[in-house]
């Protein structure tokens, strides 16, 4: 196990190379816009692009300006500047981190809270009113798009632009520190919305996974042994339903962990997603390159972590 | 240059400064189609909705928080690299230039920093100007600003870690190309209150206008000059580590998120004339625009300070048009290309000119609170406005009806060498637009009129980005019309209107914002000179007559002269700022 | 004396969206206390479904059910859920033919007996731990103790049933039904399977119902047989009639598909041609006439009731060829003949 994480170890900070690498390469082959230009004003000057150009080290060769970049994570775990606002990459992404986890952990809550029982009841009382009422509604949720969504909680529920004023609104996001009570107060609508998709698809995928084990012989086992339904399903038939979820559960996680740029924009929470999306409108290559390798860290290791729980979550399950 | 609003728009910001087109058909604020079409019912070119609250005293009490809402953030709060709306909103309530304006009159330069109006030399080469002697900066400097504040300044804005986007354009100052942040041989301090620039050429009357921008701001060398050093400058990074002299000072800064101003208490107002109402001012922004744009509406003191969405200010004009302010921004024109076939031709262009629907592309745009049709190129932000036959123009019978005539349009193109009105050479026109609203329309109304010619003609929507570095800005590409065009001017002298986009010397293989490649030693003749007038009077009637000389030359369709719709909360009172089309922040106030 | 398990009449029938499937189609079989019930029959022939149905289990699939289950005279099918579930694997056990999927791969197996013990027992975890290891020990698990923590997939095939089977017995159940238990298993493992379950029927004195489709295997244990097909008891006989003067054509197949010691080596061994019908459409007349090579054409009309031999009242048949000639034809299969051979001879001599 120990020799087996250390492989995957390595094989992630492999993997982080080369999606450094690619970003780097659609960067400068595909460019969005010359950040030089962007900066240069009105009547870019071929001199003064050229000197901005210099200022922000994009006059030396790619793989040299990948070198710096790299050098420069690996010896200080500096991430650069923004060619935008020139601000410190690291600091930006630090500072936006605890929103995005408080945003993405919220949500998981809100989701598992609401999937959970749903997808249960749905598969126990297949076909019945409630099972269809809820798949209809999942299926309404899965393809609601969250920006909507979110305008649409706000125009129902946000107590300064909404219909009947019950939740915070956009923009009242703040830090844990910082007060505890409206930081939870300003991410319900939020966490809502985010979780609204989610919760749908994961109630949609238990039901699915535990319509398949009910179906199983060792149920069938555990009936024959005389336990009680709720044992047969709250811990024999849930127990292989939920395994898959939590492979699904660690990646979605990592994902949003990257940023769920969507939400955060329309409620302004200041996270990673917004930063990466104007990392992007704005060709900012060293944003794009902290949001991308920050996000692909922790899908990656998201990923190690679902693969280490699935050795405890299934003893058939062995890595060496 | 001034800037977009709203996302898309950020992209542009400054390559595509000029483009007001950023603004305007990326859908920043109000441009959209949707809201104009139905407001736009009542327009006309005469009469503009303004909207309330732009005057300068409302009433406004001392005291209190402003509390401020925007989709963007800030980029560059550096004085010497601000160049965005946005940014300058924060810079001016903080920093001094030397010269600066009332908010409700743009076009007239009022000593800020400067003690009183420069002193030009004849030859315009020489620009004098003291400061006021009791201008003093924030804690923990707490010392008087000088004249080598000044000088420092200038110095940074051609230090290649502080990149300047107007510097070299607008400071022609003798030994600046060579100083890469260090002395500038053309700037003397002969006194602590007397800074003297040297200029390469006749410039200095426009350089005294051009003292309005943020690059002319006095910044402390012993508190700047280490940060310098640092590529990107902590001064910039970390604008609260700034020196202020203006009446504010940021106290906390979190880069595209929120900022926070606090009074200066070094301030003294008797040497401002900026009243600075608000104790402390509060701006967030990344907000979603349509979010913003409603919690404005139904908040009492928030003041949104990019444009709303044009679904949200159709609303606001509709229900809460006294939360409605309104202001004029630049002009947006068809670029015709004056260097290949057709339109090297004078007379077709005035005949594209003739057949075009202006009052189409108003339309497109979002109608009334967008603009009103254009009949020359300066607009309504300009000093020279009223010179130049303010709306009615110069009465050149190609521009007179705004729904295009064609009678006229055949009478140049028979001019032009083609008896039967219609054109029969074998030029295929290549029509270049954005394609991100209203852009395609634009494009559709333009080849409507030049098919109405016999023009056979090809259009191309491409983003608004490409089109200006691969079409409308690649000399090479050979672009016939480029409808989506537009310009917001730098400062509010008609040189910042039209020298980069109609000069030849301006002309530049990429990037380039001469769309027309407009090459008229005549006109080029007449800028320069129209530059190195020194009498206000003067200059403007020889820019007016610049504009005559290029309306009369048809480089361009002049499409609308734009306005820019802002909102604001219901009971806070907001002043606009007509110079930089937002609300200021030293005039509004909570109450 | 009334018998431990009585089937009377018992229909079973799911609603799929092809159809109604008559998976049991009218079954009677009695067990009595502490004797072996052997249950032969092909897939599909119901012998599973009439097990589960038993146990409360086919109400988890919504089927419907009528006619009799007496367990010691109380009809089952009239029980509330609660007491179902406290009559199962407490009263009545059931095993399975795949050890491996029987068994809930994420728990141990000294878990899985706990709680098979503790549901039903007041016994604390302590307690239900030693006699899960006693009855570890007791169907042959070397070292039960360590085994305990165990997981199933670290067991062989044989072991795993070993463990079924301790868990069905551990609170020694008046009745054990094991469906198919070593048809998953190797063939020598079987044998061992077949010992145990026996041994323990006796050391227990647990009534068992032994639900296979291979004749050979409930040779060994059961007094008595149920043949059944498409639903329905086409046989019901003591052990050694089934196997010495067997009725019905049916049976007949069965015994000529399973290799013999009393007879040559090179003999081939006689499948049954066909298949069995589809449940949802049954052919009418006699189930098993399609593949019947006796058939007459009156078979094909008229429904064979299940009914005693003239000479044997615990002999039971449901076939409608006469009882000589039956005799006739088994006499000639039971000499070696195939089958087309016997009906030839039966068929030229009119009958």
């Amino acid at each position: 196990m120990g020799q087996y994480i250390i492989r995957r170890t390595l094989w992630v900070i492999l993997l982080l190379f080369v999606v450094s690498a690619v970003t780097f390469l659609i960067f400068y082959t595909l460019p969005s816009a010359d950040p030089a230009v962007l900066r240069a004003g009105k009547s870019p000057d071929p001199t003064l692009i050229a000197q901005i150009r210099h200022t922000l080290g994009l006059d030396k060769p790619v793989y040299v300006q990948y070198y710096k970049y790299m050098k420069g994570i690996i010896l200080h775990f500096d991430f650069g500047y923004s060619f935008q606002d020139s601000q410190p990459v690291r600091k930006e992404i630090f500072s936006r981190l605890p929103a995005t986890i408080s945003l993405t952990v919220g949500a998981v809550v809100v989701w598992l809270m609401i999937g959970i029982p749903v997808g249960i009841i749905s598969a126990i009382k297949r076909r019945s009113v409630a099972d269809r009422a809820s798949m209809g509604g999942a299926l309404l949720a899965i393809s609601a798009p969250v920006y909507w969504l979110g305008l649409l909680a706000l125009y129902l529920f946000a107590n300064d632009i909404g219909l009947v004023h019950i939740f915070d609104g956009s923009g009242t996001y703040t830090p844990l520190s910082q007060d505890p009570g409206r930081w939870f107060g300003s991410l319900i609508l939020p966490w809502f919305v985010l979780a609204a998709s989610f919760a749908a698809f994961y109630a949609r995928l238990l039901r699915a996974n535990l319509i398949d084990v009910m179906g199983e012989d060792y149920i069938r086992t555990a009936r024959a042994k005389g336990l009680p339904e709720r044992r047969v399903i709250g811990r024999h038939a849930m127990r292989s339903a939920i395994t898959p979820i939590v492979t699904v559960l660690g990646l979605d996680i990592g994902i949003l962990l990257g940023g769920a740029i969507l939400t955060e924009d329309v409620f302004n929470i200041p996270g990673i997603g917004r930063l990466a999306y104007e990392g992007i409108i704005n060709a900012d290559l060293p944003v794009i390159q902290g949001t991308v390798l920050f996000g692909a860290l922790f899908i990656v290791v998201a990923n190690l972590v679902v693969d280490i729980a699935y050795a405890f979550l299934d003893p058939r399950v062995r890595y060496s | 240059m001034r800037i977009p609003r709203a996302l898309p728009a950020a992209l542009l910001v400054s390559a595509t400064a000029l483009a007001v087109a950023a603004c305007g058909s990326s859908g920043g604020g109000s441009s959209s189609s949707t809201g104009g079409s139905s407001t736009s019912s009542s327009s006309s070119s005469g009469t503009t909705f303004k909207g309330a609250n732009i005057a300068v005293s409302q009433g406004q009490k001392k005291g209190g928080t402003l509390n401020l809402t925007s989709a963007e953030g800030w980029e560059h709060l550096d004085p010497g690299q601000g160049y965005f709306q946005i940014d300058y909103n924060v810079i001016y309530a903080v920093q001094r230039p030397l010269y600066g304006n009332m908010p409700d009159n743009g076009k007239k330069e009022i000593p800020d920093l400067a003690a009183g109006m420069p002193t030009i030399s004849k030859d315009g080469k020489t620009v004098t100007v003291h400061i006021k002697p009791n201008v003093k900066w924030s804690p923990p400097l707490n010392r008087t600003v000088t004249s080598d504040d000044v000088k420092y300044a200038f110095e940074r804005d051609f230090n290649p870690n502080v990149p300047n986007a107007y510097a070299s354009s607008y400071y022609p100052i003798v030994g600046s190309d060579k100083s890469k942040g260090g002395p500038i041989s053309g700037i003397q301090t002969p006194n602590k209150t007397t800074i003297v620039f040297h200029l390469t050429r006749n410039f200095g009357g426009t350089f005294v206008q051009s003292l309005t921008l943020p690059g002319s701001a006095a910044v402390p060398r012993e508190v700047a000059a280490s940060m310098d050093k640092k590529n990107p400058t902590v001064y910039d990074s970390d604008p609260t580590k700034q020196a202020f002299d203006g009446p504010y000072m940021i106290q906390s800064y979190n880069a595209g998120r929120s900022i926070t101003l606090v009074r200066n208490p070094n301030w003294d107002s008797s040497t401002d004339f900026r009243p600075a109402y608000a104790d402390k001012i509060v701006w967030k922004a990344g907000a979603d625009a349509n979010v913003a744009a409603r919690q404005t509406l139904d908040s009492p003191d928030l003041l949104m300070m990019d444009g709303p969405p044009a679904p949200v200010l159709k609303t606001a004009y509709q229900t809460k048009r006294s939360q409605l302010s309104v202001a004029p921004l630049g002009d947006y024109y068809a670029a015709l290309n004056t260097t290949v076939p057709p339109f090297n031709n004078v007379n077709l262009r005035r005949a594209a000119v003739a057949a075009a629907d202006r009052q189409a592309y108003l339309l497109a745009r979002g109608g009334t609170l967008v603009g009103t049709v254009a009949t020359h190129f300066l607009g309504p932000t300009d000093a020279a406005f009223n010179a130049a036959g303010g709306n009615n123009g110069f009465g050149f019978d190609f521009l007179k009806n705004p729904n295009g005539d064609l009678t006229v349009a055949k009478k140049y193109m028979k001019a032009a060498g083609y008896p039967s009105g219609k054109y029969t050479g074998n030029a295929n026109v290549l029509i270049v637009g954005s394609n991100s609203d209203p852009g395609p329309k634009e494009l559709q109304i333009v080849q409507a009129g030049l098919n109405s010619l016999g023009f056979k003609t090809t259009i191309k929507a491409v983003p608004q980005q490409t089109m200006y570095s691969k079409f409308c800005g690649y000399v090479k590409a050979h672009v016939n019309v480029c409808p989506t065009a537009g310009w917001i001017p730098d400062f509010s002298d008609a040189y910042a209107y039209l020298y980069v986009p109609f000069n030849g010397k301006a002309i530049i293989p990429v990037n380039n914002s001469n769309w027309s490649v407009l090459n008229d030693p005549k006109i080029n003749a007449a800028m320069d000179q129209a530059s190195a007038i020194t009498d206000p009077q003067k200059r403007i009637q020889a820019w007016a007559n610049v504009d005559k000389m290029l309306t009369s030359t048809a480089p361009a369709i002049p499409e609308i002269w734009a306005t820019n719709a802002l909102v604001k909360g219901s009971t806070v009172k907001g002043v606009l700022d007509t110079w930089n089309d937002d609300w200021d922040l030293s005039f509004s106030s909570p109450q | 004396m009334t018998p431990l398990l009585e089937i009377r009449d018992l229909e079973v029938r799911f609603t799929t969206d092809d159809g109604i499937v008559r998976a049991v189609d009218g079954v009677s079989y009695t067990v009595e206390s502490g004797k072996a019930l052997g249950v032969v029959g092909e897939s599909g022939s119901g012998k599973s479904v009439t097990a589960l149905t038993a146990m409360g289990l086919t109400r988890f699939q919504q089927a419907e059910v009528t006619g009799e289950v007496l367990f010691e005279g109380n009809n089952l099918l009239h029980a509330t859920d609660d007491e179902m579930r406290s009559i199962r694997g407490n009263e009545i056990a059931m095993i399975f033919q795949d050890p491996l999927s029987s068994l809930h791969p994420f728990y141990k197996i000294g878990r899985q007996l706990v709680e098979a013990v503790r549901v039903h027992q007041p016994l604390t975890k302590a307690q239900a731990k030693e006699r899960a290891i006693e009855f570890l020990g007791l169907v042959g698990i070397p070292d039960p103790r360590r085994r305990f923590d165990s997981y199933p997939h670290e067991f062989s095939g044989g072991m795993r049933q070993r463990v079924m089977i301790a868990m069905a017995l551990i609170n020694e159940p008046r009745l054990l039904i094991a469906d198919e238990p070593t048809t998953a298993l190797d063939v020598t493992v079987q044998a061992q399977i077949l010992d145990l379950i026996a041994r323990l029927q006796n050391e227990l004195n647990t009534a068992v119902v032994l639900i296979t489709h291979d004749l050979g295997v409930v040779a060994e244990v059961t007094d008595t047989i149920v043949v059944m097909y498409a639903g329905r008891v086409v046989e019901h006989a003591d052990k050694y009639d089934i196997f010495a003067a067997p009725e019905h054509p049916y049976t007949w197949g069965l015994l000529q598909s399973i290799p013999r010691l009393d007879r040559s080596r090179d003999e081939p061994l006689v499948p049954i041609s066909g298949r069995p019908p589809s449940l949802i459409s049954l052919p009418t007349g006699c189930n098993f006439h399609p593949r019947c090579p006796y058939v007459r054409p009156r078979h094909r009309e008229v429904d064979p009731g299940l009914e005693a031999l003239p000479e044997d009242p615990a002999h039971k048949v449901a076939c409608l060829l006469d009882g000589d000639t039956r005799k006739r034809l088994w006499r000639e299969l039971a000499s070696g003949k195939p089958p087309e051979e016997a009906r030839a001879e039966i068929v030229e001599k009119g009958v």
